[in-house]
């Protein structure tokens, strides 16, 4: 007996709780952390049959089970799931512990006993019900995600085919209405040519009106026919371009008159852009630049700047300006601020669709009777490579 | 000496009596109506088990692994897909199928039934092969079954493979029992097969 209780002594210094029974059933150890959480000391415990304090083990399959354990050395689980409550401990912080039981055996000399070690998996369980509901909300998120990314994605496929539909609609109807309308300016023209002397000087002056709408009318079929010419499915081209020289190219191929000023302050070092489309962007915004401007002495300044991951290409005039009110609006196809015959609202959207499809975006900012300043940024690197 | 058919039914009573023993435990316990089968038992090499189980490779499997020496060593283990543990849960706590309670319960309980199962069978094995086992605490896992590693490490093994159904509450699970000899141990393993 004293060999035996030197043994199961060993328990006392393992921190959960520890119960010997003989295969009589009685209890013949209680460690310390057992008197801890069950509140009953090894004196009162010690000596009893262990389904007096524990009746819940009372049952045939426990009985069973236990002694299956005492005879074959076969260790058993007894799990919070199947086998709830079997003793109703209470952990350090004073929470009921949710335990899982094992029950293995020792033997020391030809006695065996069944030893059950009772560890509370509160804890671990807690943590492991925080870790799935965590990792059922992330699932359930990424599965949300994906379906706005699909719903998206369908709409965004939708838009690019309602735009290229809009497109070639447009392409077709001004490239169809234009051999009619130059066939009625033609027919027009000789009217007049042939019976000038026959015809009353008012029905001669609402011809001219006639062939002036008409030279506007074919003005607009050519500026819709140019605005979309400039797809959003035709490649970005990145190359090496030294933007002095394109901007003097620009100047070259506008013919600028002699009271334009136009600075630049920009470095040498040849940037990767796309040649045509900026070329593009120059061409209408200097043009602009030098139309809306009814100073004598015009300037125009172009800068470059370097900002991280992108450039900053600014075009200051000192030109009429534009009003606040107008600065979203003047990005719209067919919006003019002015009343000039040479101004169609295409200008302003063909830059905003060509920086757009270099993954860059426009803004402006104006003052009247100031001048305006637009302002492009322009990614680094090939939108379609990101 | 016997022949393969004797000693498959031999196995098969070994293990029919250990799983009958453990139904009527679990029958008990659970106050579910268990019906516990083993319409197959058959014997093979590691590699064989292998062959046949390539269909289940990608599956997560659920499995309760009960450790044994001194007489023999190997294992015994209960085997099921994950998703039938899930379903087994299910029935036997009450737990909706999609509840997050119940893939916590999932651990515990098939470690317990698992557990339940193999004591019954390995009781068996070691009473009616008259041989002494020593045996480690059971252990639950989740694996694909291409990442059991004991597989691999011990090809020339002997597997005893018992394909179990179960009916609880009228509902099918299907799941394996399975015991492995490690291959110093065949021997000994065949002897006392031939000695019963």
């Amino acid at each position: 007996m004293a060999e035996t209780n030197k043994f199961l002594l060993c328990y006392d210094f393992i921190s959960y709780p520890i119960i010997a029974i003989n295969s009589g059933f009685e209890i013949v150890f209680w460690n310390k952390a057992t008197t801890r959480e069950s509140r009953i000391s090894a004196l009162q415990a010690c000596g009893k049959p262990i389904f007096e304090l524990y009746p819940k083990l009372d049952s045939n399959f426990f009985k069973e089970r236990i002694q299956n354990v005492l005879k074959s050395g076969l260790n058993d689980t007894f799990n919070p799931q199947l086998s709830p409550n079997l003793f109703p401990f209470h952990n350090v912080s004073g929470k009921r512990s949710v335990q899982k039981v094992v029950v293995s055996r020792a033997k020391i000399k030809e006695e065996k006993f069944a030893i059950f070690s009772v560890l509370d998996v509160y804890e671990s369980e807690r943590k492991l019900s925080a870790y799935r509901e965590l990792k059922k909300k992330t699932e359930e998120e990424i599965k949300k995600r994906k379906e706005v990314e699909n719903e998206l994605r369908k709409y965004l496929n939708q838009l690019e085919s309602s735009n290229n539909d809009l497109d070639r609609f447009a392409e077709m109807i001004s490239h169809d209405l234009r051999s009619p309308l130059s066939g009625v300016g033609i027919l027009l023209k000789y009217l007049i040519d042939d019976n000038c002397s026959q015809l009353p000087s008012n029905s001669v002056k609402n011809i001219e009106l006639a062939l002036k709408s008409i030279e506007t009318m074919q003005n607009m079929i050519n500026a819709t026919l140019e605005y979309s010419r400039f797809k959003s499915n035709d490649e970005v081209n990145l190359e090496q371009v030294n933007l002095n020289e394109l901007i003097d190219e620009v100047k070259r191929a506008m013919n600028i008159p002699v009271n334009v000023g136009i600075s630049s302050d920009i470095d040498e070092i040849p940037v990767e852009i796309d040649r045509g489309r900026m070329r593009q962007v120059l061409l209408n915004l200097i043009s602009n630049a030098v139309k809306y401007n009814s100073k004598e002495h015009k300037y125009i300044n172009i800068e470059l700047e370097n900002k991280g991951n992108l450039y900053q290409l600014s075009i200051t005039d000192n030109g009429n300006g534009i009003d606040e009110s107008e600065y979203q609006n003047i990005f719209s196809l067919y919006h003019s601020l002015n009343r000039r015959k040479d101004s169609y609202g295409i200008g302003l959207p063909i830059v905003e669709r060509l920086v757009g499809q270099m993954g860059g975006s426009i803004s402006v900012r104006s003052k009247i009777g100031v001048g305006s300043t637009f302002a492009i940024s322009i990614p680094k690197y090939s939108p379609s490579a990101s | 000496m016997i022949g393969q058919e004797e000693r498959n039914d031999l196995l098969r009573e070994i293990v029919n009596i250990g799983v009958g023993r453990a139904a009527g435990i679990l029958n008990e316990m659970i106050q579910k109506e268990i019906v516990l089968e083993v319409p197959e038992v058959f014997m093979l090499t590691i590699d064989e088990f292998k062959q046949r189980l390539l269909y289940m490779e990608d599956l997560f499997m659920s499995k309760v692994t009960l450790k044994f020496t001194l007489g023999l060593e190997g294992k015994s283990e209960f085997m099921l897909t994950y998703e039938n543990a899930k379903k087994i849960t299910s029935v036997l706590i009450g737990e909706d199928l999609d509840s997050s309670e119940l893939e916590i319960a999932v651990e515990g309980t098939i470690n317990e039934l698992g557990n339940i199962l193999l004591n019954g069978l390995m009781g068996s094995f070691s009473n009616i092969l008259n041989v002494e086992l020593e045996y480690e605490v059971p252990a639950y896992s989740v694996h694909k079954l291409h990442d059991f590693s004991e597989l691999s490490e011990n090809t020339s093994g002997l597997i005893v493979i018992c394909n179990t159904s179960f009916w609880i509450n009228d509902i099918d699970f299907e799941a394996k029992l399975i015991i492995m000899i490690k291959k110093e141990s065949i021997n000994t393993f065949t002897d006392r097969l031939l000695g019963v």
